[in-house]
């Protein structure tokens, strides 16, 4: 075990390691930052200047190294537009995002394990069909599509809920709902499908035939193996809206996260501010894929981490 | 009396001979696909709306009513309306050309990052497999790597420092897709590799190519169509985001995600700017869906067996 997690751990800061390679290679090598960074109008003279302040002057593998360096000391520069250290701005905003994932994932968690459960006890039921159509056209559609038709109903129509900006509960409702839609989807297909999976299963049956109650049953022996392929999704669920939606549903609600951030910071081409989004989110990525793995090992002994 | 049975026997076997070739094993298949898919309303479903799509994106300046960027700024975000069924937007063009026009873009992308990614991936997921050793080791390493690091945030950083043309936009959307691919497809080359027709192949001296090419890839086929059509949709929707986002199709160039975001502004005004391009891409991306979830059934033959039976016994389960 232990030695598993280190090795896991090596193989993380490896990709962590690579993600800041190709977003050195893509920001200093592919384009001009010069170009990209400094306005058009800007004069020969205050493109050298910037040159000298960037380290742009110095040869590749020099200024790579200082990149290293800087990445180890969490130091990526100021944010070109906001003036102040860019990891600095980024951890400020942290919090924000947090609070949205953890709302929108807990309830996208709680709304499928009942939805799938209470469709596969009845398969090919009213309800079953309904789950299921319901959940195909929830995962087919675009997160940012949904936000803004929820903000059309409840924020312009009914004039119930916020549209936008972080506050009180009523500013997270929206955003939270946003999140978790297609993940609803797409979660209850599996609980469904291997709740049925293992309705199935011989040793389901004996415990229903020694009288043990269809809730104790299901509630206990099923799920306990059921949470695996759950799981399974739900960590990908979880990194998927880490490193995606945020961006996506914290720009159609204003939601002031990291996502938003790197929205803003792609629209004022502020490089430097969004290298330092990117790494964050890659070392955030890196340690949940090593505590899915970590968490199955204590819900199934019979998988060896390997 | 004898003779002449045989004669007739012969008979027989010479006509199955000559239907054998084949136009008829064709038409025999398209038949018994196009009986499949009546059977499964869903997927007929899907198949419909991916071709609806086809035809529209192919032909769209035949269908649409209007120029995708004819303005008439006296037509300023008019309600949908028998002029224009889908109303206006905010520079006055007409919502349903745009529409139409902008499925152009999806269909477009989505083909393009799937046959870009799949060929990629499946050559690698081919190799790592038929090969094995430290080549596939290397392979999956890779793979592993790029999977542990959703892709989207340095195609974020990529496509904001290289203009995002529709080139652009495919390469790095195929380069965030492959992996899937090459590891279903190793997968399957693991479990065929030691069927007794490989070893009987490799053992009458075929060359690996000739194996892979001949006798691995056609087990591929099935998996991989259904994973192509998945891909489909789910690239569809990235296209969409990345446009939605400022870091895909740029103006003047018409795409859904981009017409959803130019209508942001005026949502709460004109709801049909935003409502119909996000239906259109819904719709293509169910019916892909759809379409996948049937394909992977009818593909495979025991899953096939299953649900023949349970339609004969249970006329209901049909509709399922």
């Amino acid at each position: 075990m232990g030695r598993y997690i280190v090795r896991r751990l090596a193989q993380g800061l490896l990709v962590v390691f690579l993600v800041t390679v190709v977003v050195f290679v893509t920001t200093r090598l592919v384009g001009d930052p010069v170009d990209v960074l400094l306005p058009f109008e800007a004069t020969t003279e205050q493109r050298a200047e910037f040159e000298h302040q960037l380290g742009l002057d110095q040869s590749i593998p020099a200024q790579f190294w200082d990149y290293l360096v800087g990445v180890v000391h969490l130091d990526f520069g100021e944010s070109l537009v906001l003036r102040e250290d860019a990891m600095g701005i980024v951890l400020e905003r942290l919090p924000a995002t947090l609070l949205l994932v953890a709302a929108g994932m807990g309830l996208a968690f709680v709304v499928s394990m009942v939805l799938g459960v209470l469709a596969a006890l009845r398969p090919g039921g009213w309800f079953d069909r309904l789950a299921v159509v319901g959940s195909l056209a929830a995962l087919s559609m675009p997160e940012f599509w949904v936000g803004m038709l929820l903000i059309y109903v409840f924020a312009v129509e009914l004039d119930l809920l916020p549209s936008s900006g972080k506050g009180g509960i009523e500013h997270l409702v929206l955003p939270a709902v946003t999140m978790a839609f297609a993940t609803i989807g797409r979660m209850v297909m599996i609980v469904r499908s291997s709740m049925l999976d293992e309705l199935a299963q011989p040793y389901v049956q004996t415990a229903r035939a020694k009288g043990l109650s269809g809730r104790r049953t299901v509630g206990i022996h099923a799920m306990r193996n059921v949470s695996v392929p759950v799981l399974t999704l739900f960590g990908w669920e979880l990194i998927l809206a880490l490193a995606g939606y945020t961006a996506v549903v914290e720009t159609v609600f204003a939601w002031p996260g990291i996502g938003y951030l790197a929205y803003n910071a792609i629209v004022d081409q502020d490089l430097i501010l969004l290298q330092a989004v990117v790494f964050l989110v890659a070392i955030f990525v890196v340690v949940i894929n090593i505590l899915i793995d970590i968490v199955y090992r204590a819900i199934d002994p019979r998988i060896q981490l390997a | 009396m004898a003779s002449n049975a045989r004669s007739a026997a012969l008979e027989a076997a010479r006509e199955e001979e000559l239907l054998r070739g084949r136009p008829y094993a064709v038409m025999r298949a398209l038949r018994s696909t196009v009986t499949e898919l009546w059977s499964d309303k869903a997927g007929m479903f899907g198949v419909f709306v991916m071709l609806v799509m086809l035809v529209i994106a192919i032909f769209a300046p035949l269908i649409a009513p209007y120029g995708p960027d004819e303005q008439s700024l006296f037509d300023r975000l008019q309600s949908p309306s028998a002029d224009h069924l889908l109303g206006t937007d905010q520079l006055g063009r007409d919502v349903l050309s745009r529409v139409i026009y902008g499925s152009r873009v999806s269909l477009q992308v989505g083909l393009a990052v799937v046959a870009l990614a799949g060929t990629f991936g499946v050559l690698m997921g081919l190799v790592a497999g038929y090969r094995g050793g430290r080549t596939s080791s290397f392979i999956m390493r890779w793979v592993d790597t790029q999977v542990a690091f959703p892709g989207l945030l340095l195609a974020l950083v990529i496509l904001s420092v290289v203009h995002p043309s529709l080139k652009a936009i495919i390469i790095v959307l195929a380069l965030n897709g492959w992996m899937v691919y090459a590891r279903i497809t190793r997968g399957i080359v693991l479990s065929t590799r030691e069927r007794p027709y490989v070893e009987a192949a490799e053992l009458a001296g075929c060359k690996s190519r000739r194996v892979i090419f001949r006798h691995i890839l056609p087990n591929l086929a099935s998996p991989l169509l259904t994973l192509a059509v998945l891909e489909f949709a789910r690239m569809v929707i990235a296209e969409a985001a990345l446009s939605f986002l400022g870091l895909g199709t740029q103006p003047p160039a018409v795409s859904w995600g981009l017409m959803i975001a130019e209508g942001r502004d005026y949502l709460a005004s004109a709801w049909w700017v935003i409502t119909f391009p996000g239906v259109a891409l819904s719709l293509t991306v169910l019916g892909a869906n759809l379409f996948a979830s049937w394909m992977r059934i009818t593909a495979d033959p025991l899953q096939r067996e299953r649900r023949f039976a349970r339609a004969t016994t249970d006329p209901s389960a049909v509709a399922r």
